[in-house]
């Protein structure tokens, strides 16, 4: 089967500039990163601030290219040109700030800007209006203005304006950052029905821990490098490893891991409290 | 030093048909030297509620004393209240505007009326009270990491010296480890310079951490108000009104529901392993 996505030794080097714009440094935001995404899987990527997460997010829908090294998203290069706007197509993103992504007065308008501008025939146009909206249980809401919405259902019809481009792959670029539990909790839900019910390649980029145990593979960065790799339960058995590189683990999976530091038997890589209670009442 | 609000009733847009009551019959004591957490869902009254606190809304109906004195009364000096009572909004960092970090700080001060001088010494403890490390001093504000600009913003509060600090969601947007680097630094302020501190937060494993007394908003009034151990005891009421438990309260709570004896609420984690370790030690696990 064709990968979805798949980086060979991608690299990606910021110039940085003094006042006058002369090079004074290069940063390397990417080095050498190797990462495989097969069609139809639900992927997370978590890092903190700077580590470089972003900068791979951005070259999956080609706004930004690489500075060496390869990537391919569904059989087409991004580094070149003339496959930019296949891509894109292929590949939306949605990102942090819900505010920053609406631009229409009435939510329906919004979400039927993108398949308008590429030239989709009205009346199909209104179908994936319905169906996105739909399908992000939006629909409801389909005459309201955006800005009357709450922080989770604005960024639901962000991800419904992605949707109705009918893209194979979906980047959430931090899409939870400036939500309350309430709102993270619904976008992350739409992510995986998105996934489960339509086969939708999904990219989550976060650095909350609770969101990515629903994932099939995790991918830990620091410093432009993939540090960690593997299913979620096996880079949460990694406890230690995770807090030394400025991330945590959920409170559940820390207390295990206390537990068994304090000579209890319990196995590594606790996700869930029901998991613990076995464990602990076996 | 201490807030107490008597009734306190506000309501938005009065008269209209959008008229909405987002403080309901609030009455409430702050005393001095708590360290206070305040949680809700969006829209149950939290923000209003802080806001009131500093005279930046004024109650529709009830009565607000700062040190027993009437803040609606017309001798009260407000301006100085908002010295008194600190507040950093949610996203500080947005509010920096100065062109290095020190004269950010330094603007509080200056327009308290402080010399020149003394602005400058109240910078330098500011910054060093949220442990900003000094050669980015002269750096322009716009520059640091998201982290430190919250520090900086943090600071420029801090260099009020106000008697009351109330942080609207200060760790949103970090990372975990500058949420963690944050929280410990606040409650290190607390400890030493015993001012009151009010937290706002959508975390319950982070007020359950930190603070001494929580109080739940819901629908624009107190619903609850107490240590972290009795607010955190009410499990269905907070799920009733769209909120949670930490997660170690809900784990403590199954293995009761399995019969086990436990004793106690553990509301954070090192209350919960103690409790489990104890448990186990007494071989009451295996029911």
């Amino acid at each position: 089967m064709r990968s979805m996505i798949n980086a060979k030794q991608l690299t990606h080097e910021f110039f940085r500039r003094d006042e006058e714009g002369n090079v004074e440094g290069i940063s390397v935001a990417l080095d050498h990163v190797d990462l495989d995404v097969e069609p139809g899987q639900f992927i997370a990527i978590l890092g903190h601030n700077g580590s470089g997460k972003s900068t791979l997010a951005k070259h999956i829908n080609a706004l930004l290219t690489p500075s060496e090294g390869t990537l391919i998203v569904d059989g087409k290069d991004v580094s070149n040109p003339s496959n930019t706007l296949d891509i894109r197509e292929t590949a939306g993103m949605v990102f942090q700030n819900p505010d920053n992504q609406i631009i229409a007065t009435v939510v329906e308008e919004d979400v039927g800007f993108g398949p308008e501008n590429i030239g989709v025939p009205t009346e199909e146009i209104w179908q994936r209006v319905e169906s996105a909206l739909k399908g992000v249980g939006m629909w409801k809401y389909r005459s309201h203005s955006p800005n009357r919405l709450s922080g989770g259902q604005k960024q639901r019809v962000a991800i419904a304006g992605v949707m109705a481009m009918e893209p194979k792959c979906i980047i959430l670029d931090e899409p939870t950052a400036m939500l309350d539990p309430d709102g993270r909790a619904e976008v992350i839900r739409v992510a995986h029905e998105l996934n489960k019910k339509k086969g939708i390649t999904v990219i989550l980029i976060t650095h909350y821990m609770e969101e990515v145990v629903g994932a099939d593979y995790v991918y830990v960065m620091e410093k432009g490098h993939i540090i960690m790799d593997g299913t979620p339960r096996e880079i949460f058995s990694r406890v230690s490893e995770l807090i030394a590189h400025r991330l945590t683990v959920p409170q559940i999976t820390l207390l295990a891991h206390e537990l068994k530091k304090s000579g209890m038997d319990i196995p590594d890589g606790i996700l869930t409290r029901e998991e613990l209670i076995e464990a602990l009442c076996r | 030093m201490s807030i107490i609000l008597d009734h306190v009733t506000y309501t938005y847009s009065a008269g209209t048909a959008y008229e909405v009551k987002a403080l309901d019959d609030v009455s409430l004591k702050l005393s001095d030297g708590e360290f206070i957490g305040i949680i809700g869902h969006t829209g149950s009254g939290k923000s209003t509620l802080i806001q009131h606190l500093n005279g930046l809304l004024k109650a529709t109906s009830g009565a607000i004393y700062f040190n027993g004195q009437d803040i609606y009364d017309k001798d009260f000096d407000l301006k100085g209240l908002r010295t008194r009572v600190g507040m950093v909004f949610q996203y500080p960092e947005h509010q920096l505007f100065e062109t290095t970090v020190f004269e950010d700080v330094k603007y509080g001060p200056k327009n308290q009326g402080l010399s020149d001088k003394e602005a400058t010494n109240r910078a330098f403890d500011a910054l060093s009270a949220v442990n900003f490390p000094d050669e980015y001093f002269d750096q322009s504000p716009f520059e640091l990491s998201g982290g430190q600009k919250r520090r900086a913003a943090i600071a420029g509060v801090l260099a009020m010296e106000p008697d009351v600090l109330i942080l609207d969601e200060p760790t949103a947007g970090l990372d975990p480890k500058g949420q963690r680097d944050l929280l410990t630094l606040i409650r290190r302020m607390h400890k030493e310079s015993e001012r009151t501190i009010i937290l706002v937060s959508h975390s319950m494993e982070d007020v359950a951490e930190y603070v001494d007394r929580i109080i739940v908003m819901d629908d624009g009034k107190v619903f609850l108000d107490g240590t972290p151990e009795t607010v955190f005891s009410h499990v269905t009421e907070l799920e009733e009104r769209g909120l949670a438990v930490p997660q170690v309260t809900y784990l403590m709570e199954e293995l009761k529901g399995r019969g086990i004896p436990v004793e106690g609420h553990a509301t954070t984690l090192k209350s919960a392993k103690e409790e489990i370790l104890r448990l186990s030690r007494a071989g009451a696990l295996h029911v």
